[in-house]
C-alpha cells in the first residue's frame, strides 16, 4: 500500500485583516471590496516561502525517523534561489541524511501536486520522500491579488506501509493556459482577464481533470467524501463543483477568509487541513490548477488516528496575531522604500566557506554533546565549554532545533538595525543543557518574561540584497497557544434558573439568542412562525431544529410555532411559556418580517403587514409578560430596532415606522417598570439575517454575522444590566449608543411676546443647532428643562441621563448644598428648611438662609419654616432633576409641612 | 610563584584630553593634546620614552591598523611602539604593556596611550559590525548592540532576585544621576549637565529596560601615562609619586554563553578579577580599604552589578548601597567622581586610561572640585566585551610605599 505517511502544515502568525487593505487602498481600487472577506495570512519580514517550508515539514515529521527520508521534493513559485538547490537548505535545515535525493519543482501553482505524484512513483519502489509545497505570493500594493493570495506552506511524507491515506489513482492534464506568468527576474504576475481565467480556466479544466480521475478509477460523485480544489474566487469555486453535481458539503473551503490562496502549495495545504477532519474510510480527491490540473484520489486509513498530534493547517489557522498596520505589511515585504539609516549599511558579505564548514550548525541548528561530561553545547567545539571538564575533540552532534527552551534574559533594542523594531533578542536556555543568544521572532517585547518556554524556528537571518543571498538561522518564539477569546470565568454573566422567550428564534439573530441564552444555562421558549421573510407561510422546521440544536448540547428549550401578530398568538406563546417554566424573566422581541416598496407603491396591507408583527407583535407579547413581570419584581425586555428607523432607508416607511414606534413603547415601559426592575432596552443590530441578505452586498455579509450582536443583547438580559431606556447599536464587533436627543435651542423672546417668523428664519441657525446636546430621562424632565429660561445660553453642556448626584449619598448631596446655593435669588429672604428623609440613607438636615447666605447643618432646628418630608432615594432622584417635585407632592412622595409657599422656592435657591 | 607588580611601577605623568564630540580635531590632534600635558606633569621630553603602547579598538573608522599612527604623530625616534586592542579594554591593555615593561627592566621609561575618534561614524552610538564581526559570528549571532547586550543584566537581575522591574529602574536612575551631578564639577568631561532621578527615568527606551540616560556618552578623546620604576622616579625628583598596587585581567571562556550555570545577571570574569587585584595590592576587606572607584559604567546597569562582582556590595544588595547614596561623592566610597563613562564619556582606547587619570589626580590632591578627602587607594575596572563574553581588568593604585 503506498500513500501519504504522513503531514504537516504551516500558515504564518500573522494575518491581515482584508478590510484594512481596502481602507488603505480601496480608494485606488474600489471593486476589491468585494472580495474584502476575512484576513489573508502574511510572512513576517524575517520568513519567506524556505522557512515556510521547514516550519511545515518540521510539523510532518513529528514523530517519524528522519533516517527513514530518501528523498525531499520542495514545490513552489517563490523560490529565493534560482540557482542553489532550495530543497538542499531544507534538507540541511531538517538535518536529513546527506545520501538522498533534493529537487525543485517550481513554475507552475501546480508543482505541489506534480512533487507529489512524483513522490507517490519513487513509493512504489519502496522509497520514502518528504514532499513539502510553499509560497509566499508577490502582488502590487491596491491588487485583487493582494487580497486573494496568502502564505503557507504544508508538507506530507510519501512512502509505503502504515499509510494514512492509501494512493487510488491519478489523472494530469497539461495545457499551455497563460491564465498569468511570471517572466524571468520579474517581480509581480502579469495577469489576463479574470473573467476569462474563470470560466474558461478554472471552470473548465478542474472538471476535466476530475472527471478524467473518476472515469479512470470507475467510481462515481458519490462515491468520493471531499473534493479539494484550488480556485480564488468564492463563487466560482462551489459552483465549479455544483456544476459537475458535487452536493456542496462535500466541496472543500478555499479558505479565502482563513488565510488567502497559498499557490502552489494551496491543494496540498486545503489536503491537510481536510487530512486533519478526516475519518478512516473517507476518499478525498485533490486537483491542482496551473497550465493544466493534477487529480489524485486517496482513501483515508485507520492509521489516521494513531499520527501523533501536531499543528497542521488547523492548527496554525487558530494561532494566528493579527498584523494591525497595513504600511507594515508594505514594508515586511519590501513594498515600499523605508529609512533603515546608516546603521544598515554595515558589510553584508556571507563568507560561502564559512557556510559550507558550518553548515549543519547554522542551518540545522546541529550543536555538539560531549562524549565525556554529557554537557550540550552550541555551537560544536573543539574543546568542551564545562569548565569542569574540558575535554578536546569529545563531541559528537546534537540537535536543538526541536528541544524545549526558554528565555533566561532578553531586550528590545531600539538602536540596532530592524525591520520592526524593537528587535528582540536575549539568552535561550535549552532544557538538558545548551544556549545561545538568539532573536526572537513573531513576538512583543511586553510579553515576555525570563523563564517562559520557547521554541526554535527557521528563519531569514539577513538579506544581501547586493549579491541577492539570503541567509538563514534559527529565532526563538514564545511557545504559546492561540490567542483565544478570553475564557469567561469568574466573570462569567449566566442565567440559571432563568426562563426566556426569544420571537422570531428559528433562524438569524434570534437563533443566536436562543442558543447563547441556553449555553449560559436558560430555558428557552423559541418562537418561529417558520414564515419566508415576507411572511408568508408557515413551517414548525426551523423552531424545531434550533431546540434540537440547544437539546444537543444539553440545554434545556421548547419550540412554539404561534405568531406574535395576534394577540391570541402572543397570548398562547406567553401561556406555553408560563406552563413549561413557570416564570418569564427574558423576553426578546426579534420577531419581525419585511414588505418593501417605495412609498407611493405602498399599499395599506403593506403597511399593516409589518406594523403588526415588529410593531404590534411586540405590544401583544410584551402585555402579558410585563405583568408576569411586575408581579415577579424582575424582568429584562429587549426590543430591536434598526438603523432604517433610526436614520431613515429608501423603500421601508412601514419598516421604519413600526421601529421608531417600538422606541416609544420602550420609552413609556422604562417609567412604569421601574417600579418593579424592569429593565427594557432596544437594540439596533447591524447584521446579516434572513431579512438583509436580498439587500446588503453579499461580500459584507460574512462580516455581519449575528454572533456579533449577542453578547450585547445578552447582557442586556442579565441582572447585570441596570440601566433600561437605552437604544444601541451592534454589530461586527461594535457597539455603542444611539440616542434621541435634544439640542440647546434658543429663547428668541421672553415674557410672553409671540415670535415673529422673521426673528425664527434670522435665528434658525441656533434653533437647529444639536450641540450642546441633552438626553433626557422622561418627557416631563424634557419639558421642564426646555421651558426654564437659562441664565446664559451657552450654559447647558452635554450632560449624561444620569447626572452625578444620583451616585452619590445623602451626606454628600447635603455637603454640596451652599455651593449649589444661588444668593441672587435670596435677596431679603430669611428661611430654615428642614430636610427629614426615610430610609437606609435618610437623616435630618437643615438649610439656614440669612444675608444671602447659606449654611447647612446635620439635625433638627426647632423652629423651621418649612419641613419636606420625603425617602432619600426620591430626595436624590429629585436633587438629579429625575424627580419633579410638583408630581412627588400630588402622588404623595414628598409631604410638605409648615410653609407650603416657601417651598417653592427651594428650585429657585439652590441649582443642583 | 609570582607575586604580581605591587609598587613595581611608578606613574610619574598623566594626561587627558577633553572628552566629547570633537568635530574639528581628528586623532592626531588628540594624540598630541594627550601627550603634551604627560610630558609636563611628568618633566621629561618626548625623547626619553624609550617604548610605547597604542590602544585604539575601531581602527576602521579611526587610525588604521598597526602602531604606526603613534610613532608617525609623535615622530617617536625609531623606537618599539605596540598597538594593542581588547574591545572597550584597550586603555587598559595599553597602561598593562607599559607597565610591564618598566617592571621587566626591559626600559626606563615608557608611554602607554589610548585614543578613540568615534565621531566619523555617521551615526550615533559605536559602530554596526555586521560581516566585519567575523565570517562565522555574523551567520548566526543576533544584530547585537551594546545596549541590548548590556540591558539583559537588567532582566535577568530582576528575574534572579525578584525586584520588581521599577525598583531596579530607580535604582539605575540613581546611578546615572550621581555621574551627571560629578561631572558637573569636571571641565573635561563630555557631559556636564545634571539630571534628576525623574528625567533618567522618563528618558526614550534605546534597549529595554535601558533608557538614554542609563546609557554612557559615546566620545572622542584620548588619554596616557608615563610610566617608570620607583627608583627612577625618585631620581627625576618625584616625591609622594602614585605607583601601581595591582592590575588583574580576566577573559570569558565561553562558559557564560555555552554552559548553563551563569545567570546572565552578572560578571563572573570580574568577580574572579577583583578577588586576585585585591590579593595582590594586600587588600583584606575591600568595602573598607578601597577610597574610590572608576568603574565601567557604560551602562547604569554595569555599573550596578559590578559593585557586587568587585566584592563591594553582597549579592542582591547593590540598590540599597546605591539608593543610599554609599558611592555618591559624599558618600563611603565615591564611585565615578569623574562622571565616569555615562559623563566624562567613552572614546573606548582611551576609556581605560582616563580612569587612571582620575585616581591619579584625586591622590595627588588635584582633582579640584571633586576632590576626594584623603583617598588612599582607588580601584578602576575597565571592561571590554559583552556580559555573555567578555574582557575583565581591575587596577588599583595608591601611593608608593603605602
Amino acid at each position: 500500500m503506498i500513500g501519504i505517511v504522513s503531514f504537516g502544515g504551516y500558515i504564518p502568525k500573522l494575518r491581515l485583516d482584508r478590510m484594512s487593505i481596502y481602507q488603505q487602498m480601496g480608494w485606488l481600487m474600489p471593486a476589491t471590496v468585494m472580495v474584502a472577506q476575512g484576513e489573508r495570512s502574511v510572512c513576517n519580514w524575517d520568513e519567506d516561502s524556505l522557512t515556510m517550508a521547514v516550519s511545515a515539514s518540521m510539523d510532518c515529521l513529528e514523530g517519524i525517523d528522519k533516517n527513514d527520508i530518501d528523498a525531499l521534493f520542495l514545490a513552489s513559485t517563490t523560490l529565493p534561489f534560482s540557482d542553489r538547490s532550495n530543497a538542499g537548505i531544507v534538507a540541511t535545515a531538517l538535518n536529513l541524511r546527506a545520501d538522498i535525493q533534493t529537487a525543485d519543482y517550481a513554475a507552475s501553482l501546480k508543482a505541489g501536486t506534480t512533487a507529489l505524484l512524483a513522490a507517490l512513483e519513487r513509493a512504489k519502489g519502496g522509497k520514502t520522500t518528504l514532499v513539502t509545497a510553499s509560497d509566499n505570493r508577490q502582488a502590487r500594493a491596491g491588487s485583487f491579488y493582494e487580497m486573494w493570495f496568502g502564505d503557507g506552506a504544508a508538507s506530507l511524507l510519501v512512502g509505503e506501509g502504515a499509510v494514512i491515506a492509501e494512493f487510488e489513482g491519478a489523472y494530469s492534464l497539461s495545457y499551455d493556459f497563460v491564465s498569468h506568468y511570471r517572466g524571468s527576474g520579474m517581480r509581480f504576475d502579469y495577469t489576463w482577464e479574470e473573467r476569462w481565467i474563470r470560466d474558461e480556466g478554472y471552470a473548465k479544466f478542474i472538471p476535466e481533470a476530475i472527471n478524467g480521475l473518476l472515469q479512470r478509477m470507475g467510481i462515481g460523485i458519490e462515491q468520493v467524501d471531499r473534493f479539494i480544489y484550488p480556485c480564488f474566487f468564492k463563487r466560482e469555486h462551489v459552483s465549479i463543483g455544483r456544476s459537475m453535481g458535487i452536493p456542496a458539503e462535500k466541496i472543500a473551503d478555499n479558505l479565502h477568509e482563513a488565510c488567502g490562496e497559498t499557490g502552489s502549495a494551496h491543494p496540498l495545504v486545503m489536503l491537510v487541513l481536510a487530512l486533519q477532519n478526516a475519518k478512516p474510510g473517507e476518499r478525498l480527491v485533490i486537483c491542482s490548477f496551473g497550465q493544466g490540473c493534477d487529480a489524485l484520489s486517496f482513501r483515508v486509513t485507520e492509521h489516521l488516528q494513531q499520527l501523533p498530534p501536531r499543528l497542521g493547517i488547523q492548527g496554525s489557522l487558530e494561532n494566528k496575531r493579527k498584523l494591525d498596520n497595513y504600511l507594515k505589511f508594505l514594508k515586511f515585504r519590501d513594498l515600499i522604500d523605508a529609512e533603515v539609516g546608516i546603521r544598515a549599511e554595515a558589510p553584508d558579505q556571507t563568507a560561502l566557506t564559512t557556510l559550507w564548514r558550518n553548515r549543519k550548525m547554522i542551518l540545522g541548528l546541529v550543536g555538539g554533546k560531549c562524549t565525556q561530561c554529557g554537557t550540550p553545547q552550541f555551537p560544536k567545539a573543539e574543546i568542551c565549554v564545562n569548565p569542569e571538564c574540558g575535554a578536546f575533540h569529545s563531541q559528537e552532534e546534537y540537535e536543538f532545533a526541536n528541544r524545549a527552551a526558554s528565555i533566561k534574559s532578553f531586550t528590545g533594542d531600539m538602536l540596532a538595525v530592524s525591520q520592526d523594531p524593537p528587535a528582540i533578542y536575549g539568552m535561550v536556555q535549552f532544557e538538558g543543557g545548551g544556549r545561545l543568544m538568539a532573536d526572537f521572532t513573531d513576538c512583543t517585547l511586553e510579553e515576555l518574561k525570563v523563564g517562559m518556554p520557547v521554541k526554535m524556528v527557521f528563519r531569514r537571518h539577513y538579506v544581501d540584497k547586493k549579491r541577492g543571498f539570503t541567509a538563514y538561522f534559527w529565532k526563538a518564539t514564545p511557545l504559546q497557544v492561540a490567542e483565544e477569546p478570553q475564557k469567561e470565568t469568574a466573570e462569567e454573566i449566566r442565567f440559571d434558573g432563568q426562563v426566556a422567550i426569544v420571537t422570531g428564534a428559528g433562524g438569524g439573530l434570534g437563533r443566536i439568542y436562543a442558543l447563547e441564552l441556553a449555553r449560559r444555562g436558560a430555558k428557552v421558549v423559541v418562537n418561529d412562525l417558520g414564515g419566508s421573510p415576507d411572511g408568508s407561510g408557515a413551517s414548525s422546521s426551523p423552531a424545531e431544529s434550533v431546540v434540537q440544536e440547544i437539546i444537543q448540547f444539553g440545554g434545556t428549550a421548547i419550540p412554539n410555532f404561534d405568531s406574535v401578530a395576534s394577540p391570541q398568538g402572543a397570548q398562547n406563546l406567553v401561556d406555553t411559556t408560563m406552563q413549561a417554566f413557570g416564570r418569564i424573566d427574558i423576553l426578546i422581541n426579534n420577531a419581525g418580517i419585511l414588505r418593501d416598496k417605495s412609498f407611493t407603491k405602498m399599499s395599506p396591507d403593506m403597511w399593516h403587514a409589518v406594523l403588526d408583527v415588529h410593531l404590534n407583535g411586540a405590544f401583544y407579547v410584551t402585555h402579558p409578560v410585563f405583568q408576569i413581570m411586575r408581579q415577579q419584581g424582575y424582568g429584562r425586555i429587549v426590543f430591536t430596532t434598526s438603523a432604517a428607523g433610526l436614520f431613515g432607508n429608501f423603500g421601508q416607511a412601514n419598516y421604519a415606522a413600526a421601529k421608531m414606534g417600538i422606541l416609544g413603547l420602550m420609552n413609556t415601559l422604562k417609567i412604569e417598570g421601574e417600579k418593579y426592575n424592569i429593565k427594557l432596552n432596544t437594540v439596533a443590530p447591524l447584521a446579516a439575517t434572513r431579512l438583509t441578505q436580498d439587500v446588503l452586498p453579499n461580500d459584507l455579509l460574512d462580516q455581519l454575522k449575528p454572533e456579533f450582536v449577542a453578547p450585547l443583547v445578552l447582557y442586556l438580559c442579565s441582572d447585570k444590566c441596570t440601566q433600561s431606556g437605552l437604544i444601541l447599536n451592534a454589530g461586527m464587533g461594535y457597539y455603542g449608543r444611539a440616542a434621541i436627543v435634544s439640542g440647546d435651542g434658543i429663547w428668541i423672546s421672553k415674557g410672553g411676546r409671540v415670535p415673529t417668523l422673521a426673528e425664527v428664519h434670522r435665528h434658525w441657525q441656533e434653533i437647529e443647532r444639536l450641540e450642546p446636546y441633552k438626553t433626557y430621562p422622561d418627557a416631563n424632565t424634557a419639558l421642564m428643562d426646555m421651558l426654564t429660561p437659562k441664565q446664559g445660553a451657552q450654559e447647558a453642556a452635554p450632560r449624561p441621563q444620569e447626572a452625578p448626584a444620583a451616585q452619590a449619598s445623602v451626606a454628600s448631596v447635603f455637603q454640596r448644598l451652599p455651593q449649589a446655593f444661588q444668593p441672587q435669588a435670596a435677596a431679603g429672604l430669611s428661611l430654615v428648611f428642614q430636610f427629614s428623609l426615610s430610609g437606609t440613607q435618610g437623616g435630618e438636615w437643615h438649610a439656614i438662609i440669612q444675608n444671602q447666605e447659606c449654611t447647612v447643618q446635620e439635625g433638627k432646628h426647632p423652629n423651621p419654616t418649612t419641613t419636606i418630608k420625603m425617602s432619600a432615594e426620591d430626595f436624590l432622584e429629585y436633587v438629579s432633576g429625575k424627580l419633579n417635585a410638583m408630581q412627588a407632592y400630588s402622588s404623595g412622595r414628598l409631604k410638605i409641612e409648615g410653609d407650603l409657599m416657601k417651598s417653592q422656592l427651594i428650585g429657585k435657591l439652590f441649582k443642583f | 610563584m609570582a607575586t604580581g607588580i605591587r609598587d613595581k611601577v611608578a606613574i610619574i605623568g598623566m594626561g587627558c584630553t577633553k572628552f566629547g564630540e570633537r568635530w574639528e580635531v581628528g586623532a592626531e590632534q588628540l594624540i598630541v593634546e594627550a601627550l603634551e600635558e604627560a610630558l609636563q606633569d611628568a618633566g621629561i621630553d618626548r625623547k626619553e620614552i624609550q617604548a610605547a603602547w597604542l590602544g585604539t579598538c575601531m581602527e576602521e573608522i579611526n587610525v588604521g591598523k598597526s602602531a604606526l599612527p603613534l610613532s608617525l604623530t609623535l615622530r617617536l625616534p625609531k623606537i618599539p611602539v605596540t598597538r594593542v586592542e581588547n574591545f572597550c579594554a584597550t586603555g587598559t591593555e595599553a597602561f598593562r604593556g607599559a607597565c610591564y615593561a618598566v617592571a621587566s627592566g626591559a626600559y626606563d621609561i615608557a608611554l602607554a596611550l589610548g585614543v578613540e575618534k568615534l565621531k566619523d561614524i555617521g551615526y550615533g552610538g559605536l559602530p554596526n559590525w555586521g560581516a566585519s564581526a567575523g565570517s562565522l559570528t555574523w551567520q548566526w549571532m543576533p544584530n547585537i548592540t551594546a545596549p541590548g547586550a548590556f540591558a539583559q543584566l537588567a532582566t535577568a537581575y530582576a528575574a534572579k532576585h525578584g525586584i520588581p522591574d521599577q525598583d531596579l529602574k530607580r535604582a539605575m536612575a540613581h546611578v546615572s544621576a550621581k555621574s551627571h551631578a560629578n561631572a558637573v564639577k569636571n571641565p573635561k568631561a563630555h557631559l556636564r549637565k545634571a539630571v534628576t532621578i525623574d528625567q533618567v527615568m522618563a528618558a526614550p527606551i534605546v534597549a529595554y529596560p535601558l533608557g538614554l540616560f542609563d546609557c554612557c556618552g559615546v566620545s572622542d578623546g584620548a588619554a596616557c601615562a608615563i610610566v617608570t620604576t620607583p627608583d627612577i622616579a625618585r631620581g627625576l625628583g618625584k616625591k609622594d609619586f602614585v605607583s601601581v598596587k595591582a592590575m588583574q585581567l580576566a577573559l570569558s571562556s565561553g562558559e557564560e554563553m555555552g554552559f548553563n550555570q551563569w545567570e546572565a545577571d552578572h560578571f563572573i570574569t570580574t568577580e574572579k578579577c577583583s578577588r586576585m587585584a585585591y590579593q595582590e595590592a594586600g587588600i583584606q576587606n575591600p568595602r573598607q580599604e578601597i577610597s574610590m572607584m572608576e568603574v565601567h559604567d557604560c551602562f547604569s546597569i554595569t555599573e550596578l552589578v559590578t559593585m557586587e562582582d568587585l566584592h563591594i556590595c553582597e549579592p542582591g544588595k547593590a540598590i540599597q548601597d546605591i539608593l543610599d547614596g554609599f558611592f555618591d561623592l559624599d558618600g563611603t566610597i565615591p564611585c565615578q567622581p569623574d562622571g565616569g563613562l555615562k559623563c566624562f564619556g567613552h572614546p573606548i582606547g582611551a576609556s581605560g586610561l582616563r580612569m587612571l587619570y582620575e585616581m591619579y589626580l584625586q591622590l595627588l590632591g588635584r582633582a579640584g572640585e571633586r576632590q576626594i578627602k584623603d583617598p588612599r587607594f582607588g580601584l578602576t575596572h575597565n571592561l571590554g566585551g559583552m556580559p555573555y563574553m567578555n574582557i575583565s581588568s581591575v587596577t588599583i593604585v595608591g601611593r608608593y610605599g603605602d
